[in-house]
C-alpha cells in the first residue's frame, strides 16, 4: 500500500476536524485544545524518535528541552512581544544550545551516558524554573499575550489548532527528508554499528551530537508553540513525568518510524487524558505498557502494523499460487 | 605504502600488540596470519584509527597517521572492512553503499563500478541489508569499502562463515584489486586460502610478529605451517 494512501486521509480528517466539532457543538473548545496539544506532543515524539529510533541514543529528559523552549518563548513574548514564529524559533535555538553543552561531553562516552545526563537535566530544569522566579515567575508561572503569527491574530482555538497541525506537518516533513540525506544515513549507521560507521569515515561522536542537537531544537520549538497554545507556562507541565510520557510514546510507537512515533503519541496522550482524574494512574498504565511492549512487541506499534501488512501479502500470494497447497 | 613501526596497542590495561612492525609495498596483497586472539583485528583497527596506538608510528605515504581520527584516515584512502561484515542491517543495500562514500563527493561513478564488480547486488539495491544472505552481505561489505575509493584495503576475515563457492568468488575479486592500484592487508584464519592469493605473509602471535616471508615460499614450508598456521 503506498504511503500516501494512509497519509492523505489522515491529514484530511485532521483538517476538517474543527468543522465536525463545530457541528457537534459540545465542549468544542476543550476538544480543540486536547487535539492541538496532541499535535505539539507528537512533534516532541518525532524529535525524540530522531534521537532514539534513528541514532540509537537515549534521552530520558526530553521535557527539559520542551521546558527551555516554552519558557524562552513565554519570556520573550511577555517582555518583548515576540510572536509565535519567533518564540518557537528562539525556543528551539536555546534548547539546541543547551543540548550542545550536554551532548558534547556525554556522547564522547560510550553506552547510555546520554540517558543519564538527560535524566539529570530533565529533573534540574523544572526545579530551576520553579526557583528562579525573577525570570520564570516561579510556581505562579508566566502568562503570554494573545498569540500572533507574522502580524496575524491566531488567538482563537480553531486558528491555534491549525497552527499546531501545520507545525506537526512541517516537523514530519523536516525529519522525513533529513533521514534521506547523507547526514540521516550517518545517524542510522551510528545506530547500527559504530565500528562500521567509523570505518566508513563517519565521525561517530560528532554525528551523535548533531542528532542530539537537531532533536533538542525540534523539542524546544514544540515547547515554544506549546507556550502559545496554552497561553501560560508553569513548572509542573515539564517534570520528569512528562519526559517519561515522551519516552513511552517512542517505545510504544516503535522506534525509527515517524508514523510509529505519531501513533505512540496518540495512544499515550489518550491514556494520559482518560486517566487524568486519578493522579499517577496514567504513569502506572504506561509503565506497564512499556514493559509489555519491550517484552512481547519489541518493534512496537510500527512492527505490529508491518507484520499485519506482511501477513496479508503472503496470504494473497498463497491464494494466487498456481500450485495447489495440498499437492 | 604503509609501514608500521613498533606499534603498541592497549585495551585499557591489557596490552594486545607489543611492538609490531610491518610493511605493505605498493600494489601488493599482504596476508596477516595467526590464531584467534593473536591481535590481528586489533592491528587493523589501529591502522584505520578506530583504536589509537599507545606507542609507535604508522606511516602511510610518508605521513604519520597514527594520531589521526578514523575519518581523516578514510579520506586518505585507507579503508577498513571490519570483521563479521558489519553491514548496516536496517538500511537498504543502496544506503549501505552510499555510506561507503561518506567522505567522498560524488558517489555515482564508483557506485556503478561496484555494482559492476558485484553483480549480485544490483537487483537487491532496495532491499534491507539485514535480509541478505551471508555471501551477499560480505559482497556488500567489500563493495561498501570500495565506495570509499581505497588505496589500501584492510580486509578482516572475508571468508568467515561462507560457503566455499562464495569464498572462491570473493577471493577472485580480491585478487584483481591490484589492477586498480588497491593494495590489500588481508587477515585470515584460513592460512592455505590466504597464502594462495597473497604476495607476502606475516604471522602474528601473542601480539608480536613471529616471522614474515614470501607467500609462495611459505606455502611449501611444512615446518612453518605446522608450527604456526595449524
Amino acid at each position: 500500500m503506498p504511503r500516501y494512501a494512509v497519509t492523505v486521509p489522515v491529514v484530511i480528517i485532521a483538517a476538517v476536524l474543527p468543522l465536525v466539532l463545530q457541528l457537534i457543538g459540545e465542549r468544542q473548545v476543550y476538544w480543540l485544545f486536547v487535539v492541538s496539544e496532541f499535535f505539539v506532543f507528537a512533534i516532541v515524539a518525532i524529535s525524540l524518535d530522531l534521537l532514539m529510533g534513528r541514532t540509537g541514543q537515549i534521552s530520558l529528559g526530553h521535557s527539559g528541552f520542551v521546558a527551555v523552549g516554552a519558557y524562552t518563548a513565554a519570556i520573550l513574548n511577555a517582555r518583548f512581544g515576540v510572536d509565535l514564529l519567533g518564540g518557537a524559533f528562539a525556543g528551539g535555538s536555546l534548547a539546541a544550545i543547551a543540548s550542545l553543552f550536554l551532548g558534547v561531553p556525554a556522547t564522547r562516552l560510550r553506552g547510555h551516558y546520554l540517558g543519564i545526563v538527560t535524566l539529570g537535566f530533565g529533573i534540574a530544569v523544572d526545579q530551576i524554573a520553579l526557583k528562579w522566579d525573577a525570570l520564570t515567575g516561579g510556581d505562579q508561572g508566566l502568562h503570554l499575550h494573545r498569540p500572533t503569527l507574522l502580524g496575524l491574530d491566531v488567538g482563537t482555538p480553531v486558528l491555534m489548532y491549525y497552527v499546531a497541525l501545520i507545525a506537526l506537518i512541517v516537523a514530519t516533513l523536516l525529519v522525513w527528508s533529513l533521514t534521506r540525506t547523507r547526514l540521516g544515513r550517518a545517524f542510522a549507521a551510528v545506530k547500527d554499528s559504530e565500528i562500521a560507521a567509523a570505518a566508513m569515515g563517519v565521525p561517530v561522536a560528532s554525528t551523535k551530537v548533531v542528532a542530539f542537537v537537531c532533536s533538542a531544537f525540534l523539542a524546544g520549538a514544540a515547547g515554544g508553540i506549546y507556550a502559545f497554545l496554552a497561553g501560560f507556562v508553569a513548572p509542573e507541565d515539564f517534570g520528569i513525568d512528562s519526559s517519561l510520557l515522551f519516552f513511552a510514546m517512542v517505545v510504544i510507537g516503535g522506534m525509527g518510524s515517524i508514523p510509529g512515533a505519531i501513533g505512540g503519541a496518540i495512544i499515550v496522550d489518550a491514556i494520559k487524558n482518560a486517566a487524568a482524574t486519578v493522579s499517577g494512574l496514567s504513569l502506572a498504565i504506561l509503565g506497564g505498557m512499556i514493559v509489555l511492549v519491550v517484552l512481547f512487541f519489541p518493534g512496537g506499534l510500527k512492527a505490529l502494523l508491518r507484520r499485519h501488512a506482511a501477513k496479508r501479502t503472503t496470504l494473497d500470494r498463497t491464494r494466487n499460487a498456481t500450485v495447489p497447497l495440498d499437492a | 605504502m604503509l609501514k608500521l613501526d613498533h606499534v603498541h596497542v592497549h585495551y585499557g590495561r591489557v596490552q594486545v600488540l607489543r611492538g609490531v612492525s610491518l610493511e605493505i609495498p605498493d600494489g601488493s596483497v599482504v596476508a596477516l596470519l595467526g590464531a584467534n586472539g593473536a591481535g590481528k583485528s586489533t592491528m587493523l583497527k589501529a591502522i584505520s584509527g578506530i583504536l589509537r596506538p599507545s606507542r609507535g608510528t604508522i606511516i602511510f605515504d610518508g605521513e604519520d597517521i597514527s594520531r589521526l581520527d578514523s575519518s581523516a584516515i578514510v579520506r586518505r584512502g585507507v579503508i577498513h572492512c571490519p570483521e563479521g561484515r558489519q553491514v548496516f542491517p536496517g538500511l537498504t543495500v543502496r544506503e549501505n553503499l552510499l555510506l561507503g562514500s561518506y567522505v567522498r563527493g560524488n558517489p555515482r561513478v564508483q557506485f556503478d563500478r561496484v555494482i559492476d564488480i558485484f553483480e549480485a547486488l544490483g537487483p537487491r539495491l532496495g532491499q534491507l541489508a539485514g535480509t541478505l544472505s551471508g555471501g551477499e552481505q560480505q559482497m556488500l561489505a567489500i563493495g561498501r569499502a570500495l565506495m570509499g575509493e581505497p588505496r589500501l584495503l584492510l580486509l578482516d576475515e572475508p571468508s568467515l562463515g561462507l560457503a566455499p563457492l562464495i569464498v572462491e568468488y570473493i577471493f577472485k575479486v580480491i585478487s584483481k584489486f591490484h589492477e586498480h592500484d588497491i593494495s590489500v592487508l588481508l587477515v585470515e584464519q584460513n592460512a592455505t586460502l590466504a597464502l594462495e592469493f597473497a604476495d607476502w605473509a606475516y604471522a602474528l602471535s601473542h601480539g608480536q610478529i613471529r616471522f614474515s616471508q614470501a607467500a609462495d615460499e611459505l606455502r611449501d614450508s611444512d615446518l612453518v605451517r605446522s608450527a604456526y598456521l595449524g
